[in-house]
């Protein structure tokens, strides 16, 4: 399972107010990401459209008049609902089962943070699971990442001058 | 689209679970054969099922059942469009983030096992998604359109086109189904080292959400094996689909599980090999 990481068990913060750097950082990604995507169609028609219409008139790009049709539209708007509502309505109507600690393989001594294990010593629980570093190593992922987007996006200024 | 289309959407929504817990049934039954076993009921699986919703449920946070509904949900959702007749790219969508939804429900619960099976699951999405994608692109290069009416209604020589794509699916089948050896991310039998792997902390009702998701599941992987024959009419595609589904209990019962490494090394040169391979030589057999 690889053993680069622990990432020992601490218990939740429920009954502390959030931080204020953490709610910053988390209203501002939760208030950018809704007006990212509530500007999208405005993006798409301002620059996206004419970029793409540009690439088609060079022909560098087919040309088609191929259109997303209504019912994929409406498929997409209902996923979109059922991702907005489902949690609306657990909000409304919460369910009322019983709340326990997680599975453990052990009697658990402070909800799921230690249990009490072989002899009866008292075990802190942490699990140790960083996959993929034999194929993803992260300092030459950042430098071919680096240099990728910089020759990409000088080919993408170059390609608009 | 006809209204016959949405009939078929309608009869996948009440039909698709029945379906798909008859297979299971039968999977359980074909097992219990080769291990000289009797094996359960065929309706064992709907009885499992019916006696979780009278248990108890007990959860470690109340966010893991509304994932687990997401999961079921986007679930329906991806055989519904698959039978109506819809886009292959859009129920594949719905596919996809039916399974991240299960990965986020077991992430959930912020427990050891449950995180082991949930971050395995991820990994083996890693693995069988590019060949998933690259099934849906073969029928759209053979058939010219991502839609599924038009896909059964392509030429009968496509299985034969898309033999690479089609080899390849069922490789990657084995994994959707979750059998061995590429059954990492969850286990039947609790004493294994993930325990139950991502079900770990779901129990009476969030189970037998999981357990019905996976019904709908069988009955749409058995819709895309279909779609391979579909063009030779029913009679033939049917029994066909059902032969190489359950050909994968074979499968399961004859192979000791593989590490993620080996498991994510072998699918992916299984994609390259005879997807992307089959891909290139597609315009040349056309």
């Amino acid at each position: 399972m690889g053993k680069l990481v622990a990432m020992p068990r601490r218990p939740q913060p429920v009954d502390i107010p959030l931080a204020r750097d953490e709610a910053i950082a988390l209203v501002a990604l939760t208030g950018i990401t809704y007006v990212a995507c509530a500007l999208f169609p405005l993006a798409d028609w301002a620059f996206v459209q004419p970029y793409t219409d540009a690439l088609a008139a060079a022909h560098l790009l087919p040309m088609t008049a191929d259109q997303v049709s209504g019912e994929t539209v409406a498929l997409m708007t209902l996923m979109l609902a059922v991702l907005f509502l489902m949690p609306l309505w657990f909000w409304l109507r919460p369910p009322h089962f019983a709340v326990v600690s997680g599975y453990l393989s052990g009697a658990n001594v402070d909800g799921s943070a230690s249990y009490r294990g072989a002899m009866g010593a008292t075990r802190e629980v942490d699990s140790r699971g960083y996959y993929l570093t034999g194929f993803l190593q992260e300092n030459v992922l950042m430098q071919r990442g680096l240099w990728g987007a910089m020759i990409l996006l000088t080919l993408l200024l170059w390609s608009a001058s | 689209m006809s209204a016959q289309s949405w009939m078929f959407a309608l009869a996948f929504v009440i039909f698709g679970p029945v379906l798909g817990a008859l297979l299971a049934g039968v999977d359980r039954r074909l097992t219990a054969r080769m291990q000289s076993r009797r094996g359960p009921p065929l309706l064992q699986p709907v009885y499992d099922v019916l006696k979780l919703l009278e248990k108890d449920t007990l959860v470690v946070t109340d966010l893991q059942t509304l994932y687990l509904w997401g999961f079921l949900l986007f679930m329906v959702i991806s055989g519904a469009i698959f039978f109506h007749g819809g886009d292959l790219l859009l129920s594949l969508f719905a596919l996809t983030v039916s399974g991240i939804l299960l990965c986020l429900a077991a992430y959930a619960t912020n427990s050891p096992y449950s995180n082991i099976g949930s971050s395995r699951e991820l990994l083996l999405m890693m693995a069988y998604e590019p060949m998933l994608i690259l099934t849906a692109l073969g029928f759209f290069l053979v058939a010219g359109s991502f839609r599924v009416t038009d896909i059964l209604a392509g030429s009968p020589w496509q299985v034969l086109q898309l033999f690479g794509i089609f080899l390849g699916f069922l490789f990657i089948l084995t994994i959707k189904l979750r059998k061995s050896p590429f059954d990492l991310s969850a286990s039947h039998h609790g004493h294994q080292e993930l325990v139950k792997g991502i079900t770990t902390d779901f129990s009476g009702h969030d189970l037998a959400l999981v357990e019905i998701a996976h019904w709908y599941e069988n009955t749409i992987l058995l819709g895309w094996l279909y779609l391979f024959f579909a063009p030779f009419g029913w009679m033939w595609a049917l029994p066909l689909a059902l032969v190489l589904f359950f050909a994968e209990v074979l499968v399961d019962n004859t192979h000791a599980r593989l590490t993620w490494m080996t498991t994510l090394k072998i699918t992916w040169w299984v994609t390259g090999t005879l997807g992307v391979t089959n891909l290139l030589l597609l315009p040349l057999m056309n």
